[in-house]
Parts: structure tokens; sequence; C-alpha cells
């Protein structure tokens, strides 16, 4: 008894009980304020797991720990992110963004803040971090975890920490900026939405052309694009619903839960507290607001030149974070007038800064690799 | 002003300071944003293509 006493006094460091606390608040998020629950709560029980003195759970000297082994197998060669991806296709309807494929320059546009933050970052970090802090822009787990990886990038954990807590964060961030930057007349803008019917043949092509095309323009996003473009044409073809259904369903659900508890094995409090991990959330907030900034401004510029004119809110929806932005943009438009419905566009907005994003992250794997 | 901040940062831990950085990152962002409007101008013009040509099998 007095050894086990002993042995806890020797390796119990005061930084555990702020990292308890960063997981108790992940889990308080997620539970009580429905915060990506399926990453959050994971993420938040796996941070206080390892964070016990001599866990178990993570590899400690010669004794390798699940968690270690779960990350070795899974987030160190980006396996995980990229079969989750297949899931998130399977999600993603491009109807709307096929119907009217000009959406897709808004969702090129929310880009933005990713280069922004690139260039800030790059002031405090060496190049190859720098990229993977700006990735978190992506508002997008599974590219912010394959860049990051793919860089080789010392700073994983918060990144990933970054980049899913704003993603959750979007229906907060997303309205004050669009008011900073947009007039009450600007945002009652109306837009006609004209539904076409889309062919099958067009559905079922669509991901195999983006694939094609995003592999030529970036190889390094092959995987990225090719396995989010697989889980669509699943779902297109008409012939896979069952795998469909388990890809959206069964799939995503168990990676997700080993991704974020895995996750968590990369916050141990002496990777995590430091000030390197204050500045790279601080840095992951301008990149999504430089994102925003992105799109809204891009509408806007566009607006000096169309008779139409967009309501340059949808803009922000290109920000990715699929499907919270489109929605939060769509009730935002609804708040300002009860029958402004812009839930079509800021859907195609959204799918399109989807698939945006993912080539972002393949022009940086392609730029720093 | 700059060496005032670069001198602060350098003492904060892991973390550096060095503005001139972000002058050898300009083409990268420009670069950046430039590849990806002309990658979706092309995946724009494919599927504009697209729908006209599968426009019968409606």
């Amino acid at each position: 008894m007095e050894e086990i006493i002993n042995n806890l006094i020797q390796n119990f460091d005061w930084r555990y009980i702020i990292m308890w606390a960063i997981g108790a608040l992940l889990i308080f998020l997620a539970i009580k304020k429905d915060m990506e629950p399926t990453l959050l709560l994971p993420m938040g029980f796996g941070i206080i797991l390892v964070n016990l003195p001599l866990s178990g759970a993570i590899t400690q000297g010669l004794e390798e720990g699940p968690l270690s082994v779960l990350y070795e197998a899974g987030i160190a060669n980006e396996l995980f992110p990229l079969i989750l991806f297949i899931g998130i296709g399977a999600m993603i309807d491009f109807g709307p963004v096929l119907t009217n494929p000009k959406l897709m320059l808004f969702g090129a546009a929310a880009q933005f803040g990713i280069f922004f933050t690139l260039g800030m970052a790059s002031m405090f970090f060496d190049i190859k971090d720098a990229a993977s802090i700006a990735i978190i822009g992506a508002a997008d787990g599974p590219t912010a975890i394959v860049v990051a990886q793919m860089l080789k990038s010392n700073y994983t954990g918060p990144i990933m920490v970054a980049a899913y807590s704003y993603m959750a964060l979007v229906p907060i961030i997303i309205p004050p900026v669009i008011k900073l930057i947009t007039t009450k007349k600007e945002r009652l803008i109306k837009m006609e939405y004209k539904p076409t019917n889309v062919s099958k043949l067009t559905r079922i092509l669509f991901p195999i052309i983006i694939t094609i095309v995003a592999g030529l323009v970036a190889p390094k996003s092959v995987s990225l694009i090719g396995f989010l473009m697989f889980g669509n044409l699943i779902r297109e073809c008409g012939v896979l619903d069952s795998l469909s259904e388990t890809a959206q369903r069964v799939l995503a659900n168990l990676i997700t839960i080993f991704l974020g508890i895995t996750i968590a094995s990369q916050m141990t409090a002496d990777k995590f507290l430091s000030l390197s991990t204050l500045l790279i959330l601080g840095l992951g907030l301008v990149a999504f607001i430089f994102d925003i900034i992105g799109g809204v401004l891009f509408a806007k510029i566009l607006n000096i030149f169309l008779k139409k004119k967009i309501n340059p809110m949808i803009g922000a929806a290109g920000i990715s974070a699929f499907p919270m932005a489109g929605r939060v943009v769509h009730k935002l438009g609804l708040q300002e007038d009860s029958q402004n419905f812009l839930l079509m566009h800021s859907m195609g907005v959204n799918v399109s800064g989807q698939i945006a994003s993912v080539i972002a992250g393949g022009l940086i794997l392609n730029f720093f690799l | 002003m700059l060496n005032i901040l670069t001198t602060a940062f350098s003492m904060i831990g892991d973390i550096k300071f060095n503005p001139k950085a972000l002058l050898d990152m300009l083409p990268y962002i420009g670069e950046g944003m430039l590849c990806i409007f002309i990658v979706i101008g092309i995946i724009i013009l494919i599927t504009i293509l697209l729908n006209k040509i599968t426009s019968k099998d409606k």
C-alpha cells in the first residue's frame, strides 16, 4: 500500500489536474451543449485516460499501451481519417451543387482563411507546422489529420482539438462575423431557386471526374478526395444501397469512436500544456474567421457586377463544416426575413466547401511535402 | 517594434517570432488561392458540360 502511494506521489504531475479539467470540459460540451458529441466525448474521456500517472493506456517505456498502438495503426498512417471520408462521402448529396455549379466558386473563396493563416502561422512556427496549423481552416477534421500527419507536424494533438472544437462552434462563430461585414439590406436579399432534376448519370460521373481532376492537379490529395468520392459513388450508383447505408452509419460511427479516443493519446500534459497550444487555438480561430470573410466578400464583389444579386451570407457556408455551416446560414436568412429560404443555395455552397477544402489540403501537401 | 516582439516571443518557450517568414509565404498564398479557383473552375465547366450531355437521360 505504502509503495502504491509512494509511486503515485513520485509520478504525479500537477498538470494532470488541468488536463482532467480540459477532458471534463469536452465531455460537458458534448453532453450538455450537444457540440460534436461523437468526437468531443471520446476525446474528453481519452484525455483523462492518458493523463493518469503511468497510464497503461499509452506506451510507457517498453510496455505498449492500446491507445498508442491504435494511434500507430490508424492515425500515424492516416488510415482512420481516410476511411471516415468514405462515410462522409456517402452522406453528401451533391444535388444542390450539380443543379447550380457556379455555387462552387464560393467554396473556393472560403478557403482564404487557410492561406491567410499559413502566412500568420509561418511567423511563429516552422513551415511544415505552419502549413498543418493553417489547414485547421479546412473546417474538416479528417483533412486536418491527414495533412498534419503527412507533414509530420509536432502539434497534431492541438491541431485536432482546434479543428473539431471550432467545427462544433460554427453556429457561434459564423453569425457575428457575417453581421460585422454585411449590411441589413444585403442580408435581406432573396435568391430564386429553380429546382432542376440532375440525371443519374451525372451523379455517377461527378465523383469519378472530380477524383481525376483533383488527382491530376494535386496528386498528393488523391487519397483524400478519392476516398470522399468513393463514398459518394457508393451512394449514387444505386446498386450498393446496403453498403452506402453501412458507410454512412456503422463505418462512420465505428471509426469516429476510435478516432476521438486515439487522438487523445497525443494530448498528454507534457505535450499539450504549452503556449504553442494556445497560439494554435488562436490561429485556428483566425483561419475560421477569414474563411467566412473570404466567402462573404467574394459574394459582395460578385454583386458589383451581377444584375440578380446574391445574398452574401451564403458565401460563409463555403467554410465546409458540412452540414452545419449551410444550416446556420439558412437560419440566419430566416432570422432576417421569415420568407427568405436560402437552404438550397447555402447547402450547395457548403458541399462545394467540402470539395474545395480537400483540394486546398492537397495543394498544401503539394507545396510543402 | 519588430525587434522587441521578436525578442519577447523568443523568450516564451518554443515559440519564435519571425515576421520575414510572412513575406516568404506570400507567393504560396497567391498561388494557393489561384490554384483552387482554377481547379474549381475546371470542375464547374465539366459539371455544366455533364449536365448538358446527360440531360436527355433525365
